[in-house]
């Protein structure tokens, strides 16, 4: 073997690459940072290839984003000063749309809350606008119908799964929201969007994000259910009329890293 | 009277140190060799029969010689025959990596978690050993850049893979690892593409680490594209700064590579000051600074690339120029000139330089013999 560096160069990087990984997939999993209880309404299948061409299966976690979000939670400019932007120039500022133009996207957490007040009031403002259309005699029926079908699937079918908060510290977001059995704590990416003044509506800096782990890997041993629940939505496509209901649930925990992983999936 | 001397034993003069000065050699005997023909033809040189005979058995002598050990090309034909060998081994490097890839994604989901570790990590280990093995057995190295390859395909696909599997993070740390595998890769069984894919990795990783000094997350790399900056200088260097004993036919990969990297990331913020470090002094002010850079610098390398013997240098440069030259005309003229007008001065710009090459090109072929 001394005879042939490349070769004992090469094996020694592969085991150490492999090594380093799997110690860090242990050391997240060796202790539960939050556990939350999902349905297939928050998990999405997912995949990259078509099935025939990629046996493997991932669900996409599927939550509501910062456009909506309510109160105290909203990424707004004092938010996005948190999260470590450059926010001094006041958007009504002439030289705000260069300043914010080529901004670049960080690193932070964001807080996910799992069917609580945040759902709720989403629901509850659905619930609002419904009963202004009705209450307006120059509303179509088409719009009041797209609005009340809109609301249903919501409570059927949307997701639970809201944003809430984001910060540079998870520990420090987690003092805030003790609840594990309710919050998640993950990495994402956030983007600094620059809203020109339109109409009447004031310049404006808000913020998007996006989870750096968006998708969770199905292990073996949890797929028999959700092979048969994929079958029967890919049925379910080509009928008309289905009203969907979730079929699975499903338990994500997020370990030491923040990252997560499946745990138990049933009916 | 021309005396020729010949040592007794051909190793006692050193054949060649590496593939490259072995192919210089033996296209050096074979161009003596037809000059040899032609000025006996010309009654300019005729050698006695017994020393042309010496030379001519000397010279067969050190071609088995180069060919045994360095495996030359003897001719056109054969060169032309290892041109098609070189392709196809990179035909099939691609098809068969190509392969493992979409084999893997076929069949993962199938496997325990264990299994799908075991596999992962296993398949480059089994490729490089037989890597090692082809490398070992077949003079030529085309099976082992072959294998090479697809050893540098199952690497990717093991690091990538467990991300997938344990919801890992993404990090350009994966950079790195590629970077380096790509390395050993290249200088322990040779093979450019490893070099190239493997340069590229460890730009990547660079650039991703610069970019999180300034506060983003790593994947905004191309958002600042100064940040390949250091990598391109570095790359372009390393054949300077690092001797290459072995190995040479890699040295104008570095160079190759340290170039591209480094114009192209110049070539992008002549079109977009914005994504410039430098952005507060103005878009346009920017723009035209990395124009004069990207003319300098492309001018720099076809300088030393002609100067020194470093094709790859004149080429890239070269290309490059064109470019920065195209782009310029294009931004400046295409809006109001009229179409026939602008091709016209573009091809006019090109028989400019024609003639600028053949001139520079009759100065050099009127220097005496030796003189560069």
């Amino acid at each position: 073997m001394r005879e042939r560096p490349g070769l004992l160069a090469g094996l020694v990087l592969i085991a150490l690459v492999n090594g380093v990984i799997l110690a860090g997939v242990a050391w997240n999993r060796s202790a539960v940072e939050a556990q939350v209880e999902l349905t297939e309404r928050e998990l999405d299948f997912h995949g990259d290839l078509e099935p025939d061409e990629d046996s493997g299966l991932s669900l996409r976690l599927h939550w509501e984003d910062g456009r909506e979000w309510p109160a105290p939670g909203r990424l707004d400019r004092e938010k996005l000063r948190e999260i470590g932007f450059d926010v001094r120039i006041d958007p009504a500022d002439p030289k705000a749309a260069e300043h914010y133009r080529s901004a670049l996207a960080r690193k932070a957490f964001m807080v996910l809350q799992m069917e609580g007040d945040a759902w709720r009031q989403r629901i509850a403002k659905k619930e609002r606008h419904l009963d202004e259309l009705k209450a307006d005699s120059h509303t179509r029926r088409e719009e009041i119908e797209n609005a009340q079908n809109s609301l249903d699937a919501d409570r059927r079918m949307g997701s639970r799964l809201i944003a809430v908060d984001a910060g540079l510290d998870p520990q420090g977001l987690r003092a805030r929201y003790p609840d594990r059995s309710r919050y998640l704590i993950l990495p994402a990416r956030f983007d600094l969007q620059f809203s020109p003044m339109y109409e009447n509506r004031p310049a404006h800096l808000f913020g998007t994000v996006e989870l750096l782990v968006a998708e969770v890997h199905v292990p073996l041993e949890l797929r028999p259910l959700l092979d048969a629940v994929r079958r029967q939505r890919n049925r379910e496509s080509s009928q008309e009329g289905v009203v969907q209901m979730p079929l699975f649930r499903a338990a994500v925990a997020v370990g030491r890293r923040y990252e997560p992983r499946l745990v138990s999936v049933g009916r | 009277m021309i005396q020729i001397v010949i040592p007794s034993r051909p190793d006692a003069i050193e054949v060649a140190s590496s593939k490259p000065a072995a192919q210089k050699r033996a296209d050096r005997i074979a161009a003596f060799r037809e000059e040899l023909e032609e000025l006996e033809r010309e009654g300019v040189l005729v050698l006695p029969p017994e020393e042309r005979a010496r030379v001519v058995a000397h010279h067969e002598e050190l071609r088995r010689e180069l060919a045994s050990r360095f495996d030359v090309d003897l001719g056109e034909r054969a060169r032309q025959l290892s041109w098609g060998m070189r392709v196809a081994s990179f035909l099939g490097a691609v098809a068969l990596a190509a392969s493992a890839f979409f084999f893997l994604y076929r069949i993962w989901g199938l496997l325990a978690t264990p299994v799908q570790v075991a596999i992962l990590a296993g398949g480059p280990a089994l490729l490089l050993i037989a890597t090692d093995f082809a490398a070992r057995r077949e003079r030529s190295g085309y099976f082992a850049a072959l294998i090479g390859l697809v050893a540098f395909t199952a690497f990717f696909l093991n690091v990538l893979m467990l991300g997938k599997i344990f919801n890992i993070t993404p990090s350009p740390g994966a950079f790195l690892a590629y970077g380096l595998f790509g390395m050993v890769l290249a200088y322990a069984y040779g093979g450019r593409l490893n070099l190239v894919l493997a340069l590229a990795a460890l730009a990547a990783w660079q650039a991703s680490w610069m970019i999180t000094w300034t506060g983003a997350v790593w994947t905004e790399l191309f958002e600042r594209p100064e940040t390949f900056f250091p990598t391109g200088l570095l790359f372009f260097a390393v054949p300077f700064a690092v001797p290459h004993r072995g190995r040479l036919e890699l040295l104008p990969v570095w160079r190759a590579v340290g170039l591209i990297v480094f114009l192209s990331a110049v070539l992008h913020l002549t079109f977009s000051g914005e994504s410039s470090f430098l952005r507060d002094l103005g878009d346009e002010r920017v723009e035209i600074a990395y124009q004069i850079l990207g003319f300098l610098v492309s001018a720099a390398a076809i300088w030393l690339g002609i100067r020194r013997g470093w094709r790859e240098s004149v080429s890239t440069g070269g290309v490059f120029f064109v470019i920065f030259l195209l782009a310029r005309f294009f931004d400046w003229w295409w809006d109001w000139m009229p179409r026939y007008l602008f091709f016209l001065v573009v091809g006019g710009t090109a028989v400019l330089a024609l003639w600028v090459l053949m001139r520079l090109r009759a100065a050099t072929a009127s220097r005496p013999v030796g003189e560069a």
